[in-house]
C-alpha cells in the first residue's frame, strides 16, 4: 500500500462526510457540464436535464460503489446500521419488546438447560485425565454389575497390568460420630483405598492425603482427611487443623489434610474420609466394595478389559465355591459416575429446550417479516435508487443481530435469577449443584444469539429484499401473496413445535401421576422415621449391648401415647442402604440356582408398622435370635413356586453358608427407586445381625408429637449419643420423585412458554392481516356484510395453518414417542388422553388467539377505513 | 445484483472492461488534467464515437483508481467557469500505464493473430 493510499484510507475513514460531500459536488457538477452540453446541441433544458441524468444512471449507485472503493467502508456500514438499528428499536419500542421478551424467553431456558447439561454432563471430572479413569465391577452369574471383595480386589489389583491404580471405594457414607466438648455430631464418612486420591490425581489443599503410611499393614492407620466443607463448617475452617486428634467413634484420628472447596466423588458428599485397607482375609464372595482405578499409561480400555476377564476367569477356577460363573466389568468412570438415565433425560430437556428455541426464533421471524412488510415500500425505493440487494441485507441482518444480543442479554439476566432456584432445589442429580452462569455460559449466550439471529432475519430479510420489480404496481402496505404464505408456514411451524412440546409436557405429567400414586405395597402415611447410629466403641456390631439397645428403644416407644407400632429396619425407605446377597432353597446344589437378592434386617413390627400384608406364616419371634426368615412373595415364588414355603430352608450367601427357616411370607415393595420393579426381598431378624445404623419406624397419628420423647427415651438409653435424625416416611417418598419432577417442572415451564410463544405469533399474524385489510373489509361492511360472519370468515381463514400445524406437531410427536419412553412410567408415549387434551387445547388457544385481533375488524367503521388512503 | 444502466446503450457499441476503462482513463490523462466529464467525452471523441463511457461506471472507476495511488485529483475551475475535480496522473500512475499499454499491445496483438491465423 502506497503512501497516497494509505492516506486516502484514512481520509475516507476520518472525515467520511467531507468524502461525501465531495462526491456530492463532483456528481453534480457533471450532471451541470452534461446539460449544458446537450443544450448547446439544441435540446431543451428539460429534455437535456432528463437524458444527462439517464446518461449518469442511478446517482445512488454509483455513490455506493465509490464509497466501496473508499475501504474501510463495511466498518463505516457497520457502525451506521448498528446506531440505525438501535435507533429503530428504540422507536418502534413494543414492537423491539416483544421480540427481545421473546428471544430472551428462548434464550434464557436454553441458557438454563446448557448450564445444567454443561455442569452435569460436559464440564470434565475434576479430576487428572478423567477419561483415564475407570470403576471396576464384579458381574454376577446372571450377568449383573455387583460389587467386589476384599479379596478378589486385592488380586485384581496386584495382577490387571494395564491398571496403575486400583483402589478400594466403601461406597455407603458410614455415619461415625466426632464427639466434641460432650457433644457427639454425626459425620458423613466414606472408608477408601490409600491409593484413592493418588488414582484420582487430587492433592489436598492442605496438608496431605493418603499415602505410604496408611498402606502398612503392621500398624493400622488412623489417619483422616477432611473435606473442604467439613473443615469449614465444623472445624471452623482453623489453619492449625493438620496434626489434630479427633475423637470418632472413642478413637483417636489424626487429620492429615483438607481436600480441595468442591472435591466430590459421585453424588454422595461425605464429610470424611478414613482409610480402608483391603482385607484378604475375608470371605472372598461378600461383595461390598466399589474401586476405582486408572489405566496405566499406553493400556487401553478394551485391553485391559480383556486381561481383567481372563485374571476373572482364572480367579473362577482357583475359588469355584466363591468365584464360579462371576466376571470382572472395568467401566468409564465419568459414564459411571452420572449413574444410568441422566444422561438420557437431559438430552431430551436439551433437545425441548432446542425446540422452544426455535419456536421462539420463527415467532420472532415472523414478527420480522410484518414488519418487513411494512418497509417495502423503503426498501423497494432504496432498490430502485440503486442500493445493492447485499447492502440491504446486510443492514437487515445487523438489525436482527442488535436485536438478538438484547434478546441474549434478557436470556442470561433470567438465567441467572433462574440457576441459583434449581440449585436450591436439592434434586438428586449428581454434580448439579456445581450448575453456574459462567464464562461458558455467557458463551453459549453469544453462540446461540448470532445463530437464532441468522435463522431470524435471513429469510425474511432475503424475501423483502427480492425483486424491484412490480414496484409500481403494488400500493404501499400491500402484502403480497407469498409473503403471506411464508407467515402461515411460520405459523404452522409454531403451533408444531408447542404441540410437540405440550405433548412431552402431558406425557411427563401422566407418567409423574402414576409414579406419584404407585402402589409401593406399604402404607406411607403416619409414619415417623428416625435415624439411630449407634457409635461401634461402645456398640460392636451384633453385640449384645446392640440389641439391647434396640429392643428397649422399640418398648419403650410402643407405650409412648399415640403410637399404634413400632419396628427397626437397617433400610431406610427410599433412602439405603440397599444391601445385595446370594439365597437358594435348601436342597439346590448348583451354585448357579443362588437368586441375587435384596435383604434387610429388621425387628418384628416392622412390617405391621410399614403395612407390609403378611400374606402367610408369621412374622419373626421376639426375641429375633432363632435362625429365621420373612420373604417376599416375589421370592417365595421363585425358590418354591407353587409349594408352600412356611418351614422351608433357605440357604444364605453360598453352598457353604447358614441355613434359616422361613416363617413367613409378606408382600412385594418398591421401598428404594419408585417405579421400578419389587425386588425378591429377605428380611432377616436383626436380633442375629446386630446391625447398629437402624431406621426405627413408628406408626402413629401424631407424628410430629413425639420427636420429643422419642428423643427423650434415646439420650434417657444413652446420654452419650447424639441427637437422632427424624424424618416422616411422606417425606422420603417425595425425596423418591425429585428427579421426575425436576423433568416434569421443566418440560412444562417450557412447553408453557411454548404455548405463549405460539399463540402470540398467531395473534400477530391475524392482527397484522386484519390491519392490512383494513380498507377492504371496510368495503365489505359498507355493502352490508354482517360484522359476526366477518369475524367468523377471519378467525377460519387463519385457523387453517393452526390446524395443518397441530397435525404435524402430532405425526411428529407419534414419530418421535419412542425416545420419551425411558422417562415414562406406565405410560404409553401414544397416551390418547394426552394426544387428544393437547390438540383440544392448542385448538382453542389457536382459536382465542385468532379470533381476539379479527374480532377487532367487526369495531371497523367502514366510514373512516375507506377514506383512509 | 443489478446494476443501473444507462438507459441508451446502443447494440454496436462494445461494453467496456473494467481494467479497459481504467487503462483508457490513465491514457486519456496522459495529456494533462481533466475532469470526470471531459475525461468520458474525450474517450468517445478519440474512439470516434465507438467507445462510450458508461458514465455510471466512469467515477467509480476513478475513485478506485485514486485509491491505488495512480490519479490524484484537487478541485479547480473548468473552462466555463464552473468549480469541477480535476485528475491527473501520478509518478506511480504514468509507470502504471506504461506497464498497461505494453500489456495490452501483446494481449491485442494476439488476439489479431489468433483471428487471421486460426
Amino acid at each position: 500500500m502506497s503512501w497516497r493510499e494509505l492516506r486516502n484510507r484514512l481520509r475516507s475513514l476520518l472525515r467520511p462526510d467531507r468524502l461525501e460531500a465531495e462526491l456530492d459536488e463532483e456528481l453534480r457538477s457533471h450532471l451541470e457540464m452534461d446539460i449544458e452540453h446537450r443544450m448547446a446541441r439544441g435540446e431543451n433544458r428539460r429534455q437535456a436535464e432528463r437524458s444527462a441524468r439517464l446518461a449518469l444512471g442511478g446517482i445512488e449507485g454509483i455513490k455506493e460503489e465509490c464509497r466501496d472503493s473508499w475501504g474501510a467502508r463495511f466498518l463505516q456500514d457497520l457502525w451506521r446500521d448498528v446506531v440505525g438499528a438501535c435507533r429503530r428499536l428504540v422507536r418502534y419500542r413494543r414492537y423491539s419488546l416483544v421480540v427481545i421478551g421473546s428471544l430472551g424467553l428462548g434464550l434464557g431456558a436454553a441458557l438454563v438447560m446448557f448450564a445444567m447439561v454443561d455442569a452435569v454432563l460436559l464440564r470434565p471430572l475434576p479430576f487428572h485425565q478423567p477419561d483415564r479413569l475407570i470403576r471396576l465391577w464384579e458381574t454376577t452369574p446372571e450377568g449383573d454389575r455387583f460389587s467386589t471383595s476384599d479379596a478378589n480386589l486385592a488380586d485384581f489389583g496386584e495382577q490387571i497390568e494395564g491398571l496403575s491404580d486400583l483402589a478400594a471405594v466403601q461406597w455407603q457414607p458410614t455415619r461415625p460420630a466426632l464427639l466434641r466438648g460432650g457433644e457427639r455430631i454425626a459425620l458423613e464418612a466414606m472408608s477408601v483405598g490409600p491409593s484413592f486420591f493418588r488414582t484420582l490425581g487430587v492433592t489436598a489443599a492442605l496438608g496431605r492425603t493418603f499415602g505410604d503410611e496408611e498402606s502398612r499393614r503392621d500398624v493400622p492407620s488412623r489417619s483422616v482427611v477432611l473435606s473442604h466443607q467439613a473443615w469449614s463448617t465444623v472445624f471452623g475452617a482453623e489453619p492449625a487443623i493438620l496434626g489434630r486428634e479427633i475423637d470418632l467413634d472413642g478413637h483417636l484420628w489424626t487429620v492429615i489434610g483438607v481436600l480441595p472447596r468442591g472435591f466430590r466423588y459421585g453424588a454422595e458428599k461425605p464429610q470424611i474420609y478414613l482409610p480402608y485397607r483391603l482385607d484378604p482375609l475375608m470371605e472372598r464372595g461378600d461383595h461390598w466394595l466399589s474401586a476405582v482405578g486408572r489405566l496405566a499409561p499406553g493400556a487401553t480400555l478394551g485391553g485391559t478389559r480383556k486381561e481383567a476377564a481372563a485374571i476373572a476367569a482364572h480367579l473362577a477356577e482357583q475359588y469355584p465355591d466363591s468365584n464360579a460363573g462371576w466376571g470382572v466389568l472395568l467401566e468409564p468412570l465419568p459414564e459411571s459416575l452420572l449413574g444410568p438415565g441422566v444422561g438420557r433425560t437431559q438430552g431430551i430437556l436439551l433437545s425441548a429446550v432446542g425446540l422452544l428455541l426455535l419456536l421462539a426464533c420463527v415467532n420472532v421471524a415472523n414478527l420480522f417479516m410484518a414488519q418487513m412488510a411494512d418497509r417495502q415500500e423503503e426498501l423497494r425505493l432504496r432498490r430502485v435508487l440503486g442500493s445493492g440487494r447485499l447492502r440491504i441485507l446486510q443492514q437487515l441482518l445487523t438489525e436482527s443481530v442488535v436485536l438478538a444480543f438484547a434478546g441474549a442479554a434478557a436470556g442470561l439476566a433470567l438465567a441467572c435469577a433462574a440457576v441459583p432456584w434449581i440449585r436450591s432445589l436439592d434434586v438428586t442429580i449428581p454434580r448439579i449443584d456445581e450448575m453456574a452462569v459462567d464464562a461458558r455460559v455467557a458463551a453459549a449466550a453469544a453462540v446461540l444469539a448470532v445463530i437464532s439471529s441468522l435463522v431470524v432475519g435471513l429469510l425474511p430479510a432475503w424475501a423483502a429484499t427480492g425483486s424491484t420489480r412490480g414496484a409500481h404496481s403494488q400500493r404501499p402496505g400491500q402484502r403480497s401473496a407469498g409473503a403471506g404464505r411464508a407467515r402461515a408456514v411460520l405459523v404452522a411451524c409454531e403451533v408444531a413445535l408447542a404441540s410437540l412440546l405440550a405433548m412431552a409436557a402431558g406425557l411427563l405429567l401422566r407418567s409423574f401421576e402414576s409414579l406419584a400414586a404407585v402402589d409401593t405395597g406399604f402404607s406411607d402415611h403416619g409414619i415417623l422415621l428416625v435415624q439411630i447410629d449407634l457409635p461401634a466403641e461402645h456398640y460392636p456390631e451384633s453385640s449384645d449391648d446392640v440389641r439391647r439397645f434396640f429392643s428397649q428403644l422399640i418398648e419403650r416407644t410402643q407405650t409412648l401415647p399415640g403410637v399404634v407400632s413400632a419396628g427397626a429396619t437397617v433400610t431406610s425407605p427410599f433412602r439405603g442402604p440397599r444391601l445385595a446377597n446370594y439365597v437358594a432353597a435348601e436342597e439346590e446344589t448348583d451354585k448357579r440356582a443362588f437368586v441375587p437378592i435384596r435383604w434387610q434386617a429388621v425387628t418384628p413390627g416392622v412390617f405391621r408398622t410399614l403395612g407390609i400384608p403378611l400374606l402367610r406364616g408369621s412374622d419373626m419371634g421376639s426375641a429375633g435370635l432363632r435362625r429365621e426368615t420373612v420373604i417376599s412373595a416375589g421370592l417365595a415364588n421363585r425358590l418354591w413356586p407353587g409349594e408352600d414355603p412356611i418351614g422351608r430352608q433357605m440357604r444364605w450367601i453360598h453352598a457353604q453358608g447358614r441355613l434359616f427357616e422361613v416363617v413367613g411370607v409378606v408382600g412385594d415393595v418398591q421401598d428404594l427407586v419408585l417405579g421400578a420393579p419389587p425386588e425378591p426381598t429377605v428380611y432377616l431378624p436383626q436380633g442375629i445381625f446386630g446391625r447398629t445404623s437402624m431406621t426405627l419406624a413408628v406408626r402413629t397419628e401424631v407424628p410430629a408429637g413425639l420427636i420429643a420423647p422419642i428423643r427423650e427415651i434415646v439420650s434417657d438409653l444413652d446420654h452419650k449419643l447424639g441427637a437422632p435424625s427424624f424424618s416422616t416416611l411422606e417425606e422420603q417418598r417425595a425425596d423418591a420423585l425429585s428427579q421426575p419432577q425436576l423433568s416434569l417442572q421443566v418440560m412444562s415451564s417450557f412447553s408453557l412458554l411454548a404455548l405463549l410463544l405460539a399463540a402470540a405469533g398467531v395473534y400477530g399474524v391475524v392482527a397484522y392481516s386484519v390491519s392490512q385489510r383494513r380498507r377492504d373489509l371496510g368495503v365489505r361492511l359498507a355493502l352490508g356484510a354482517s360484522p359476526g360472519q366477518l369475524v367468523r370468515d377471519l378467525t377460519l381463514r387463519n385457523l387453517i395453518p393452526v390446524a395443518w400445524g397441530l397435525l404435524a406437531g402430532l405425526l411428529a410427536a407419534l414419530a418421535l414417542g419412542g425416545t420419551l419412553r425411558s422417562l415414562l412410567y406406565q405410560t404409553s408415549p401414544f397416551e390418547p388422553s394426552v394426544v387428544l387434551g393437547v390438540a383440544l387445547l392448542l385448538g382453542l388457544v389457536g382459536t382465542a388467539s385468532a379470533w381476539l385481533p379479527a374480532s377487532r375488524a367487526a369495531k371497523l367503521d367502514p366510514q373512516v377505513t375507506i377514506r383512509e388512503e | 445484483m443489478p446494476k443501473p444502466t444507462p438507459a441508451q446503450t446502443a447494440k454496436d457499441q462494445p461494453d467496456l472492461l473494467q481494467g479497459t476503462l481504467d487503462l483508457l482513463i490513465l491514457r486519456t490523462l496522459q495529456a494533462g488534467a481533466m475532469h470526470g466529464w471531459a475525461i468520458s467525452r474525450r474517450i468517445q471523441q478519440v474512439s470516434d464515437d465507438v467507445l462510450t463511457v458508461q458514465q455510471g461506471s466512469l467515477y467509480p472507476s476513478l475513485h478506485r483508481l485514486a485509491r491505488k495511488g495512480w490519479i490524484d485529483s484537487e478541485w479547480s475551475v473548468s473552462e466555463n467557469n464552473r468549480r469541477a475535480k480535476f485528475y491527473h496522473l501520478t509518478e506511480q500512475g504514468r509507470r502504471q500505464l506504461v506497464e498497461e499499454t505494453e500489456t495490452w499491445e501483446r494481449l491485442s496483438a494476439a488476439v489479431s493473430r489468433v483471428l487471421q491465423e486460426a
